[in-house]
């Protein structure tokens, strides 16, 4: 009894022995930031940065190769954390949301023939280029659908829609996309134009009840000169754009959506006001009333909420403020 | 003549091969086309460039457009007339790709040869290939690999076999069947010629032993000629240039490479015909035989097309639908490619239009793989197509390419063997698209 004792007794120290001075001797160096790191990272390893998971971006990150904002996935809040740990400071980036230029359902874009086979867009392409009649239109068999990793993209009636609070801008689905109809857009951009054809206007008419025709009612309509008709589909510059929404009301074909959310409306705060009319000269709608010898006012039925008026008053009497 | 024991490559089907439809009617001449849609990509490689502009009159056999590079390929007018517009138009993959629209004017509507090489075998060999490289000659068993680069190896990779491929082994094709029977001279011809250019002493020509007139034919022209006239077993895919070099010489074309790799050069009947007119006539590539067939159509046949004319021309000819439309397909059964618009152009590598009933169409819904192996038995490149499905329904495309995905030349035996109906063609090919891609991906950054 005793001898086994002292005999296991002197193995297990000798072992630890040799596992103490191993520890010590062979020890990988691990810069202690890059745990940090790690934990501040949320972990999906999507490769939207680049890299081969969120280890290999840290790794980046620590030898400076890669920015601190790389990952497009954690959004701000991480790369805050990213920076915290390595003392650094970051520029603050703006949030980008993919989106699906194509509104084109089963019911309202045609079908060019039945097809049969995987459903994957990729494939489907490579039959007869896909059978929606639309050559630019969503496809609707979920390519994007399989590559995001935040389950942000639903499939219906044939039809991708991205959701937008669980879209982290990555881009994963945009490179997936074999018919180039997902763009990534500001998360603030109020109009957006649902179609990517640039087909004739005849065409699109032929195969579609809500793709851009190319008419340019939104550009004779549009007092900013926010939108353009550059071969035969609308494009929106989001600078000029102050999301009046005059042109969601004209397009014929319902192409032009608004994601404006809650509508806003001028208001002019009487004692403020000076009377001095220069937002009544600005107004694009002629909403705003009154004259130089009272203070101003609104007319909540014409105005759009652009906007331009709190811009131009001296005095910050006007605001905009939220209707409901 | 050589004894010749014939070897043979792995898998391969039977599919019934419906060739009775078309295999004794003689070759007719289409009538001229009111306009036609010459697309300026027909060929693999860069697609040639326009040299007209909207307005210009061309006479029949003039280049509209010039080969971009090495692997590309002439094109030349069909017609005499003049150019509407080059404006996209559909082609036979669904796509729209540019296409030089000429409208037919005048009455001088056939080629008329401007010159005669009866001297042609007396000059060096180099100095063929730039008449062929002139006349856009390009491979005209569907995949239209232009000529002038498979006559033109590195020097470092002798040429030691010559093939002419008289096979055919789609179903229901019958072109070749057809000019092998009508211009058996020219097409021998044709074989010297390249014999003359790759320095060959002895050529085999390989017809699949269902054309047995063609072989008939074929043996008692090419008397005291040196040339083989091989009866092959019916087999398909036994016309694949690979399958073709490995039934006959018995070697395999390395992964990744080319028949020149194992010294041989496999020519098809119709490019050799195609060849000859160009060597002796210094006629261009304008026109090509096709079959029209299938148990959709009034009046099969076998016709003689100028390129660039809509396939619907050519079924109005032909009597246009007998029943309820199924399929469209241009080429084979097997390799074609299923058309929705019947208005796409022939062109150089249209070798039939098969017109299929709605009642011999079905539609399958594929099952999981039961793993019976017998895509496995059938395919000809020894691939292993299951896996290869498997591999790309879960996108793990680096597997599938672990397992020879690019080696695999979509001659479709998998699929028709399949009992799950799996679409392993499909797949495949998808398969290929994504490893193509990310390797261009991998090599732009």
């Amino acid at each position: 009894m005793i001898p086994e004792l002292f005999s296991l007794a002197g193995i297990g120290l000798l072992s630890s022995l040799g596992l103490g001075i191993a520890s010590k001797r062979l020890a990988v160096e691990v810069d202690p930031r890059l745990e940090k790191i790690l934990e501040a990272l949320p972990g999906a390893n999507c490769g939207a940065c680049g890299y081969a998971g969120c280890n290999a971006f840290a790794k980046a990150v620590l030898e400076e190769t890669a920015p601190l904002n790389g990952c497009v996935a954690g959004g701000e809040e991480t790369t805050n954390k990213v920076a915290a740990v390595l003392g650094k400071s970051v520029e603050k980036g703006e949030r980008a949301i993919a989106v699906v230029a194509c509104s084109g359902t089963r019911t309202q874009a045609r079908l060019r023939f039945l097809y049969q086979g995987i459903d994957d867009c990729r494939a489907a392409v490579n039959v007869g280029g896909g059978d929606k009649a639309c050559p630019y239109g969503c496809l609707g068999l979920g390519s994007c659908q399989k590559v995001c990793p935040f389950g942000a993209i639903t499939i219906e009636d044939n039809l991708a829609s991205i959701d937008p609070e669980k879209c982290v801008g990555c881009g994963l689905c945009v490179d997936e996309c074999p018919r180039d109809v997902i763009h990534l857009v500001p998360a603030d951009a109020a109009v957006q134009v649902l179609c990517s054809s640039h087909e004739t206007g005849r065409n699109v008419r032929s195969f579609c009840h809500v793709g851009c025709i190319g008419c340019g009612a939104c550009e004779r309509v549009c007092p900013f000169n926010a939108v353009t008709v550059s071969d035969n589909l609308a494009e929106i510059n989001l600078e000029k754009c102050v999301a009046c929404g005059l042109c969601i009301e004209v397009c014929p074909q319902n192409t032009i959506q608004d994601f404006i959310g809650v509508p806003q409306k001028a208001f002019i705060d009487s004692a403020a006001c000076v009377s001095c009319g220069r937002c009544k000269t600005v107004c694009p709608f002629n909403a705003i009333t009154g004259d130089k010898q009272s203070p101003y006012t609104v007319l909540a039925d014409k105005c759009r909420g652009c906007g331009l008026c709190v811009r131009q008053c001296k005095v910050d009497a006007v605001t905009l403020r939220e209707v409901f | 003549m050589k004894n010749l024991i014939l070897h043979h490559f792995p898998g391969g089907i039977h599919p019934r091969d419906e060739k009775a439809l078309t295999a004794h009617l003689p070759i007719e001449y289409a009538p001229i086309p009111s306009r036609v849609f010459i697309p300026i990509s027909q060929h693999i490689g860069a697609p040639a460039e326009p040299l007209v502009k909207p307005g210009d009159s061309v006479t029949i056999g003039d280049k509209i457009a010039g080969a971009r590079g090495f692997v590309s390929a002439n094109i030349h007018a069909s017609v005499t007339g003049v150019v509407r517009a080059i404006r996209p138009y559909p082609n036979a993959s669904g796509r729209k790709t540019p296409a030089i629209e000429i409208e037919t004017k005048g009455e001088n509507q056939t080629f008329t040869p401007k010159i005669e090489r009866k001297d042609a075998l007396d000059l060096p060999p180099q100095a063929l290939i730039p008449f062929i490289r002139e006349a856009g000659i390009v491979g005209m068993g569907g995949a239209t690999f232009p000529t002038h680069v498979k006559l033109s190896p590195p020097e470092d990779k002798p040429i030691h076999t010559l093939i002419i491929n008289g096979v055919e082994c789609e179903p229901f094709l019958t072109a070749d069947h057809r000019l092998m029977l009508e211009f058996t001279s020219e097409i021998l011809k044709g074989v010297q010629y390249l014999k003359h250019i790759l320095g060959c002493d002895f050529t085999y020509f390989a017809i699949e032993v269902n054309k047995r007139d063609a072989i008939a034919l074929m043996r008692r022209a090419s008397r005291g000629q040196k040339v083989s006239v091989i009866s092959l077993p019916m087999r398909y895919p036994q016309g694949a240039e690979k399958q073709l070099i490995q039934t006959i010489i018995g070697r395999q074309v390395p992964s990744g490479g080319l028949p020149m790799d194992v010294g041989a050069v496999v020519q098809n009947a119709g490019t050799t015909f195609a060849l000859y007119e160009a060597i002796r006539w210094g006629k261009p590539l304008i026109e090509r035989v096709t079959t029209v067939t299938g148990k959709g159509i009034a009046t099969p046949k076998n016709i003689r097309v100028r390129v660039g004319t809509p396939v619907k021309d050519i079924l109005d000819l032909c009597g246009g639908w007998r029943e309820d439309p199924g399929k469209l397909i241009l080429g084979g059964p097997m390799m074609g490619m299923n058309q929705f618009d019947d208005s796409v152009p022939i062109t150089k590598g249209t070798s039939g239009i098969l017109l299929l009933p709605a009642e011999e169409v079905g539609a399958y819904h594929p099952h999981t793989c039961i793993r019976c192996g017998r895509c496995v038995t059938v395919c000809p490149m020894g691939l292993l197509p299951n896996y290869l499905g498997v591999f790309s329904e879960h996108r793990r495309f680096t597997d599938a390419e672990r397992h020879h995905l690019l080696d695999c030349i979509e001659c479709g035996s998998c699929t028709f063997t399949c009992p799950a109906k799996r679409p392993l063609v499909q797949l495949i090919r998808y398969a290929k698209g994504e490893v193509l891609r990310r390797r261009k991906k991998a090599a732009a950054k």
